[in-house]
């Protein structure tokens, strides 16, 4: 018996087949899941998230004077969750209060439409567990 | 090449992308699918991982370097979903990738989508007991009959080390093909 050699023998398909009219439907599957992958235009942040990341952010910058002067402890050794904690309960600036300082005008600005996918939306919100904290409410 | 260089322009071109997509779908399908199938082994799973590349190589238009053709990109992409694929069902079986084949190609016997003799069974058994890198020039070079300088820029190897693996491939299947 001859031995079984890869260059004499005639050529062994794979024998691997697709159903009949697999590739006939193939593109169109694929079109329209890429159809529902594309970016939705969404509002990234509400008005509402905006007050309160402003809120935030002058509470902070009224806060580090106090910080900086307290000889033991530093603006990097205080973890976030003392932030927090005494933006809510030692802070004299009042979410109402800053709501005063802002005027319409100001909050039309604020609020801009950005172009992001749902999926980037999600992915920010899930990396970042302190955010909730912000939009809450 | 022109004509490439014109098809990626459309492909990246947000008004010609999708009818140029639809177009390197219909290019590619038979091949590819021929591709990832030979690494999978059963049709649904072929059917996954052949979605997933296309969608993958759609959101990743945009990072193509033109450095290397558009054809050893979209079978690289397909060959690493398609490994990548095989090694996550084999850690959830906790088993080797090649018991996993083996496995695999205990089923295809029944399979509806797989046609093939004794000769061919035989085959694909033979392949899969050869090293990963053997096994992907093997498929490429004998069922896709690619040349050594596309397997090599899709394995990202060279031409010679590509050749070296199909002979050294081709051997131990003769062997295997000897064997009872």
């Amino acid at each position: 018996m001859n031995k079984f050699s890869l260059d004499k023998h005639p050529k062994i398909e794979s024998g691997f087949k697709a159903p009949e009219n697999y590739f006939d439907n193939f593109p169109d599957l694929i079109m329209e899941k890429i159809a529902e992958e594309k970016p939705k235009k969404g509002k990234l942040f509400s008005l509402t998230t905006f007050m309160y990341a402003a809120a935030a952010v002058i509470v902070i910058a009224l806060s580090i004077p106090f910080l900086t002067s307290n000889s033991i402890t530093t603006i990097e050794q205080i973890d976030t969750a003392s932030l927090e904690n005494y933006i809510s309960y030692q802070s004299y600036g009042s979410q109402y209060e800053v709501m005063n300082l802002i005027d319409s005008e100001d909050l039309d600005d604020m609020q801009v439409d950005l172009d992001f996918e749902d999926q980037s939306i999600e992915n920010i919100l899930t990396s970042n567990p302190s955010f909730e904290n912000y939009i809450a409410e | 090449m022109q004509d490439e260089k014109e098809f990626i322009d459309q492909l990246l071109h947000p008004k010609t992308q999708n009818q140029a997509f639809e177009k390197l779908i219909k290019d590619f399908q038979k091949p590819l699918y021929g591709h990832v199938r030979s690494i999978v082994l059963n049709h649904e799973d072929a059917n996954d991982v052949l979605q997933n590349v296309f969608i993958k190589v759609f959101r990743n238009l945009k990072n193509f370097k033109r450095e290397s053709k558009l054809f050893s990109w979209i079978y690289r992409i397909a060959t690493n979903e398609s490994i990548t694929f095989i090694n996550q069902k084999a850690k959830k079986n906790n088993i080797s990738n090649q018991e996993y084949a083996q496995k695999e190609i205990d089923k295809l016997q029944s399979d509806t989508y797989f046609d093939a003799d004794e000769a061919q069974l035989k085959l694909q058994k033979a392949i899969a007991l050869l090293p990963e890198k053997q096994q992907l020039v093997f498929k490429m070079r004998y069922f896709q009959e690619l040349k050594y300088n596309e397997i090599s820029e899709i394995l990202g190897t060279t031409a010679g080390a590509s050749k070296a693996s199909y002979f050294h491939a081709a051997r131990k299947i003769e062997l295997f093909m000897n064997n009872d």
